[in-house]
């Protein structure tokens, strides 16, 4: 007679059953990061652009800042639209700081830099010899890149600079959406820049008197280091850019004093239409959200200041969201004057840092998470040595801090370097600069590893 | 006679029509019914105007009964029969017809007929009467023997044809009374016996017109004849058109089978038809003239379909084609009733305890059902089936015996015989930066086979790509053999030829899986008997003798060596083979803890699996060494971790698919047969069906671990695990058919035999599919790859350059070492891979700086990636998404992307250069490249390529440095000018060396210098395998060369 222990086919139908359920769980995807690894960075490269010769509207220079504790080498490559090149290198010591400015080593209008770092810590924020407009080096080039609140007026000109960061010769082409919808130029397509190369697009060639488009550079091949710069009014502005549409943007410090001028320009680059929400969060008041519905491809203001329905108390704390991927620019200034600067990226870590050396008018922490953080903050001089002790707060969620609120002193604080760091990846700064209205220029936080 | 006279019928008047019979015809009806009217004919002109004759003779009756002359009837018949024509108002009536021997047992009880004039019966053969037919009802054919015509409607039918003599007359009559609107209705409680001499054949037919006619051309051409006049024109030209096709196929079939009485009555049939035309014009006039029925409603009286042809396939499917063709008679139902079978029919016996009682297990009718089918048991049609297969099999790889055979899978060009062998005894070799390691044993495998094919190496794979799918279905003829019925063997064959595994191995030039489908189910076959799987021992072992006697190969002893040697050969080849043994040993342990096999003594599952790793280990020494210093990546050997994003999915996994062939719903017709096959099989087979049903779900529940990545490093390759499911799938299917054949028939009409006829159906429809893969004439193989489209990829520079490939290792050409899962990296010198890297070993050694280096890329924590992989001399880097590039009406490729961060990180390296973007590839160049051999000349900073590729040799400047990317660094020594110059290596792995200055011109030459142990273990191994060879009895065979003693048993001849 056959014993039988347990009805095998059963144990087989569920090890069957199992593995068909195991397999079921949660897909993979094909991986587009494997995170930062452990090991530290062999090489690093920063990618400097948008910086123009004496006669174009964005001359400046590029300052590189050692923020580690070891000396660095840097292998410099500058390039200009007229294929001028310069390649030379550098040793920078810890927390040290060095400028370069393209305009003297190479011939050409516009130029970009690209250095290569041997290790980590480096960072580098292109500056306009004005002073006014600022923008951190990128850290790897892009495939896709989103920006803006454009405008071709008269009296305004925006261009595009365009660097190609590595050995492949690039192939882009840039689509613009506004107002009148959605346009792809055809002198605008399939444009290349040579490996290592410099190039400039001038969109008003192509997008004639025309205010607050957005522009979108698809890059068919390669890699591109892409900075918009505009110019109205005697003010230029340095912008960053996107590298996707987002749903959700924050800004920390918009001013609401009066006589400021204060508007976040809304782009939908998608097909379907977009309803925007912004909510403002006031001090002392409480405002009701402002909406905004967005056709396919068009762009929209949502002015923030001056509003009758926001009440003038200093700096409100934005938080956009959208129902379909949008771009999104902080226009900041007085009258008519603006400068661009572009929406944050939540970070676990933030490098504030003043190197323009005016000192900040407003620091403002928010955490874009649902749920209280713990952040800590340091306070370094240039030379390294820490000027006021290690700082640790609680940030609830979705709340804003000030710096200066914490660390009153903070307004007499120049040349300084401000560390902010959490556990989470769910912080955004906003800082200004000193001016009159308060706070009405923004300086994008910094890129760099 | 006597039964007619003693009809209880009163109004009954008998004519006795002589159809040229004189014979004492008068005397002998006189004898028993003296009342009876005679007429004699002068002549035989059939029954049908032998009846119109006597109607003639009548006059006043209401009735005619038109008998045969070989009828018996009981007594009320007629009685009967009238009053059923009466009560129902039926044109013609039948009786219930019985064996005229056995009044129990039914010949006819009405008749229906098709479209085509084909009679069907409405009971079985040796159908018992138990009063189940007893119920009146409408037919539509009144078969010949006792027919009641109503008067009227016989004069308005004009009476039978007379150019029908017998054999079709009452079709004929029938049809026409339907047409006019008459009933036709059986009586079945008028029971008559029927001899049906004219039909059995006991009678010649003797008939004017009928002359050299047999029954068969009667029957045919009749039934014609009714069809071309019973229809409608439209109807008519429909009719004969199909009956036309059929009758068409049915010559064919006739004449392939020799039948030539069949095809002579089907050509015959059409002849007498056409002569006659004039008469079947005429007939359809009065037909028409009759017509009450449109052909609609006729058509809803007849069944459906073409009778003939479904008789046909359903012989063909029980019986065979012999018989099914009519060569072979059916076999005759035993007439004989024994007393045993009297006595248990009865009311007692309705109360029986025995379980079977009610299948009455001794009825003709069961009998009838439990005779095994004959479908494909003769040797000629199984010899038929197999040549078939063999031929569509080698229509289907007819471009691969002469095509260019593409760089996907393992289909790199092999090295000559005598390169081959080298790589087997070499102490480097070229894998990744170079390593020293001991050379793989497959190489030796692949040089040893290629001994039989002389050196002609580049037949191997073309070889395995033809043949190794019909070996491995021979194999599974063979695992199944005295086990099952030879024609089970030959399903379970085809069925394991139709399983997409070595379909699509082939379509991915995948000879190594191939090389498991082909030997797999011999392993199975030697395991199932070591370790006593019922019914798999045929014999019992020899009693034990020395090794290396004649007779060890036969003892236990020698049968588990030669397990170990083929399982350690095929390891060679595939090392994954090893986890699939330890699966098939696993499988039928775990079974037989659930289910213990008493009948079974074999103990030790895992000794024998212990005992298998041992000595695979030891006969593959160079790669169980090669496993030992690999440290983590040991398990590496058996496979790479594919992408999880690009593994098949559990459906796919569970039908034994990865690639194109059978992806679609039919691929689950042979799993779902395989699973059929538990539900159906009983005794010994369910013991064995178990045990591979165990062994596929093992196999199952490994290949999702290893697609989740849930074993780590060990991730042994999906295709060979799946070669095992679907050997264990064939398996199942021979099990289940076998089950069919013998367990079904024990048993009561329930699920299991609707289990068994969808098992049918879709094993039907699982083999079809099979045929569309013929269509490329390459089972779908690739004409053009993706790594041979790229040329020469690399510069034409002095020095020798590295092309570094990557991508999943589903479609990488070469063997490398894992990066990440989705992710491996191999390398091949100076061009496209070759025969020297078909093999790597899991111990990437220095190799790792490559591995290191892209991991960093891929981190973001290098933007110089060219950089790093300069000093190997990596001029290219390809990165692969598939193996193949698409062309549309041409190939179509299954895509396993690189992940996506490698692509990434690649085009933001700042000095690669992406040179070639498609779908299926992606080619970057080294902007810092400098050869694989370079010198920095005293003074520069830049390392310039020397040395020609083919022989490491050339100029070297004076005071200069020398760099090669060859590791091991302290493997290669730079002669120049025949003087070692001295070397260091920084700290790195590549060797420096400082060329001395001096004023004459110097010329270098970088030699290996490594003691040659590799080339000791490979002559070990060879060694070994070599006595265990002569061990199988060639030592006992040999010993007279050593002995002058003969053998015994050459003595004992002598």
């Amino acid at each position: 007679m056959r014993r039988v222990r347990f009805p095998l086919l059963l144990v087989l139908a569920a090890l069957v059953a199992g593995a068909g359920v195991v397999s079921s769980l949660a897909k993979s995807t094909n991986p587009a990061s494997y995170g930062a690894g452990n090991g530290a960075a062999e090489s690093t490269a920063l990618y400097c652009t948008g910086l123009t010769d004496h006669k174009g509207v964005a001359d400046g220079h590029v300052i590189f800042e050692n923020t580690s504790d070891t000396g660095r080498s840097v292998s410099l490559r500058v390039a200009s639209d007229t294929n001028g090149v310069w390649t030379g290198s550098m040793e920078l010591a810890a927390h040290a700081r060095q400028i370069v400015s393209p305009n003297s080593l190479v011939t050409g209008h516009n130029f970009g830099v690209a250095a290569q770092v041997g290790g980590t810590g480096v960072v580098a924020e292109v500056v306009t010899a004005s002073g006014g407009a600022a923008t951190p080096c990128l850290s790897r080039g892009v495939s896709h890149w989103y920006a803006t609140g454009f405008d071709t007026v008269v009296g305004s000109q925006a261009f595009l600079s365009i660097e190609n960061p590595t050995a492949t010769p690039s192939v882009f082409s840039v689509s613009i959406f506004g107002a009148s919808g959605f346009a792809a130029p055809a002198p605008f397509q399939g444009l290349t820049v040579p490996a290592q190369g410099e190039v400039v697009v001038n969109l008003g060639d192509q997008v004639v008197n025309t205010a607050n488009f957005g522009v979108y550079v698809d890059v068919l091949r390669g890699t591109l280091a892409v900075t918009g710069v505009q110019a109205s009014n005697n003010t230029v502005s340095l912008v960053a850019g996107a590298t996707a549409p987002t749903s959700h943007a924050w800004f920390a410090s918009v001013t609401t004093v009066n006589g400021a001028t204060a508007q976040l320009r809304v782009a939908n680059p998608n097909q379907t239409p977009a309803s925007v929400t912004v909510k403002v969060a006031l001090a002392r008041f409480s405002v009701a959200p402002q909406t905004l519905e967005l056709a396919p491809y068009a762009t929209g203001v949502v002015t923030i200041t001056p509003n009758p329905a926001i009440a003038p108390d200093a700096y409100a704390a934005l938080a956009l969201s959208a129902s379909e991927g949008v771009v999104v620019d902080l226009a900041l200034g007085n009258g008519s004057s603006t400068q661009l600067s572009v929406a944050p990226t939540p970070s676990r870590s933030l490098t504030i840092e003043d190197f323009l050396g005016k000192g900040f008018d407003a620091v403002r922490v928010t955490n874009v998470g649902s749920l209280p953080v713990p952040i800590s903050i340091d306070v370094l001089d240039n030379g390294a040595g820490a000027t006021l002790p290690h700082f640790t707060t609680m940030v609830e969620g979705g709340t804003t801090v000030s710096l200066k609120t914490l660390l009153p002193s903070m307004t007499s604080w120049k040349n300084v370097r401000v560390l902010v760091s959490a556990a989470k990846p769910v912080l955004v700064a906003g800082l200004t600069l000193p001016t009159k209205p308060a706070g009405d220029v923004a300086i994008a936080a910094l890129d760099g590893r | 006679m006597a039964s007619l006279v003693a009809q209880d019928y009163a109004e009954l008047s008998v004519l006795v029509v002589a159809n040229g019979e004189s014979e004492n015809v008068v005397a002998r009806v006189a004898a028993v019914a003296p009342q009876v009217f005679v007429r004699i004919l002068d002549e035989n002109r059939g029954f049908g105007v032998a009846c119109n004759e006597g109607v003639r003779m009548v006059d006043g009756s209401a009735f005619f009964l038109f008998c045969h002359d070989d009828v018996r009837l009981e007594s009320n018949v007629v009685s009967l029969m009238v009053e059923v024509a009466y009560r129902t108002n039926a044109g013609v009536v039948t009786p219930k017809f019985v064996t005229y021997e056995d009044p129990l047992i039914l010949t006819h009880v009405g008749q229906t007929c098709d479209r085509f004039g084909v009679v069907r019966e409405r009971v079985d053969l040796g159908e018992i009467d138990h009063g189940q037919q007893d119920l009146e009802r409408d037919v539509f054919v009144a078969p010949g023997g006792v027919t009641l015509v109503r008067t009227d409607l016989f004069n308005a039918l004009r009476g039978f044809d007379p150019l029908i003599p017998l054999l079709g007359e009452d079709l004929d009559l029938c049809w026409r009374a339907q047409v006019a609107g008459a009933r036709i209705v059986v009586a079945p409680l008028a029971k008559v016996a029927h001899r049906e001499s004219v039909a059995k054949g006991e009678r010649v037919v003797g008939a004017i017109g009928t002359r050299r006619a047999s029954r068969q051309d009667l029957q045919r051409r009749h039934q014609l004849f009714v069809v071309a006049t019973g229809w409608n024109r439209r109807n008519t030209i429909l009719t004969m058109v199909l009956l036309a096709f059929l009758d068409a196929g049915e010559l064919a079939l006739s004449l392939v089978g020799r039948d030539f009485d069949r095809a002579g009555a089907i050509l015959g049939a059409w002849r007498w038809v056409l002569k006659h035309r004039k008469r079947i014009h005429e007939r359809r006039r009065e037909i028409h003239a009759l017509r009450v029925l449109s052909d609609t409603d006729l058509r809803r009286l007849q069944v459906n379909g073409a009778s003939r042809l479904q008789q046909f396939l359903v012989k063909l499917l029980r019986e065979g084609y012999d018989h099914a063709r009519g060569i072979l008679p059916v076999e005759p139902v035993s007439e004989e009733v024994s007393d045993d079978e009297l006595d248990g029919v009865g009311f007692a016996a309705a109360f029986s305890e025995v379980e079977e009682f009610d299948e009455i297990p001794q009825s003709e009718a069961l009998a009838w059902r439990r005779r095994p089918s004959r479908f494909l048991t003769s040797f000629r049609s199984q010899a038929a089936v197999v040549v078939l297969v063999g031929v569509i099999w080698l229509i289907g790889a007819r471009n691969l015996v002469a095509m260019r055979l593409p760089l996907v899978g393992r289909l790199a060009p092999l090295d000559s015989w005598w390169s081959t062998w080298r790589h087997f005894f070499a102490s480097w070799s070229s894998n990744g930066v170079g390593t020293g390691t001991p050379g793989m044993p497959g190489y030796g495998v692949l040089a040893f086979a290629g001994t039989f094919v002389f050196g002609r190496m580049g037949i191997l794979p073309r070889a395995a790509l033809i043949f190794a799918v019909p070996l491995g279905a021979f194999g599974m003829a063979r695992l199944l053999k005295g086990r099952v019925s030879n024609r089970v063997r030959v399903i379970a064959a085809v069925a394991y030829a139709a399983l997409p595994v070595g379909l699509n191995a082939i379509a991915q030039g995948r000879v190594d899986v191939l090389a498991v489908v082909a030997g797999l189910p011999f392993v199975t076959r030697r395991v199932f008997e070591l370790m006593d799987v019922a019914g798999f021992r045929l014999r019992p072992y020899d009693e034990p003798v020395p090794f290396g006697h004649e007779g060890w190969r036969t003892t236990l002893a020698g049968q588990r060596m030669a397990l170990f040697m083929l399982v350690a050969l095929m390891s060679a080849l595939v090392p994954s083979t090893l986890v699939v043994v330890g699966l098939i040993i696993a499988g039928v342990a775990i079974a037989r803890w659930f289910e213990p096999d008493p009948e079974s003594n074999f103990r030790g599952s895992w000794r024998l699996l212990g005992a298998l790793a041992i000595n695979v280990a030891i006969f593959l020494l160079p790669m169980t060494i090669d496993v030992i210093f690999a440290g983590r990546r040991a398990p590496s050997v058996f496979g790479l971790p594919r992408g999880p994003w690009s593994v098949p999915s559990f459906s796919q996994l569970a039908r034994g698919v990865d690639g194109p062939f059978a992806a679609s719903w039919w691929g689950w017709l042979l799993p779902a047969t395989a699973l059929a096959s538990l539900l159906l099989c009983r005794g010994v087979r369910r013991s064995v069906a178990t045990k591979v049903a165990t062994i596929a779900t093992l196999t199952l529940v490994l290949e999702t671990l290893v697609e989740r990545h849930w074993l780590g490093n060990f991730s042994p390759d999906l295709d060979v695990l799946m070669a095992l499911y679907v050997t264990m799938i064939a398996l199942m299917v021979g099990l289940g058919v076998s089950a069919i054949e013998n367990d079904l028939r024990d048993v009561g009409f329930g699920w299991r035999q609707l289990t068994a006829s969808l098992t049918v159906v879709a094993l039907l429809f699982a083999s079809l599919p099979f045929a569309v893969a013929m269509a490329s004439g390459r089972f779908n193989l690739p004409t053009a790859s993706v790594a041979s489209s790229l040329a020469v990829p690399g510069p034409s520079t002095p020095g020798g350059y590295r092309v570094l490939w990557l991508g999943d290792p589903a479609v990488l050409p070469l063997p490398g070492w894992s990066v990440a899962p989705g992710l491996e990296a191999a390398t091949s010198m100076n061009g496209s891979p070759t025969g020297d890297t078909l093999f790597s070993p899991p111990n990437s050694g220095t190799s790792d700086v490559i591995i290191e280096a892209l991991k960093t890329a891929m981190q973001g924590r290098t933007v110089r990636l060219g950089a790093l992989l300069a000093p190997a001399g990596i001029s290219t880097i390809v990165v692969m998404n598939a193996d193949a590039p698409e062309l549309p009406g041409v190939q179509t490729e299954p895509f396993h992307a690189a992940p996506r961060v490698l692509v990434n990180a690649l085009v933001n390296q700042s000095d690669l250069a992406l040179e070639l973007q498609t779908a299926s590839i992606e080619v970057f160049s080294n902007s810092l490249f400098h050869g694989i051999v370079a010198e920095t000349a005293p003074g520069s900073g830049a390392e310039k390529p020397i040395f020609t590729v083919a022989h490491n040799t050339g100029t070297v400047t004076s005071g200069s440095t020398v760099v090669a990317g060859l590791a091991p660094a302290g493997a290669f020594a730079l002669d120049v000018n025949s003087h070692a110059v001295s070397r260091t290596t920084y700290g790195s792995w590549t060797p420096y060396y400082h060329v001395p200055v001096s004023n004459v011109p110097l010329t270098g030459t970088l030699v290996l210098h490594q003691f040659p142990l590799n080339g000791l273990i490979a002559l070990f191994t060879l060694g070994m395998w070599s006595i265990v060879w002569l061990g199988f009895g060639l030592v006992h065979r040999l010993e007279w060369l050593f002995t002058g003693r003969r053998p015994k048993r050459r003595r004992a001849r002598e």
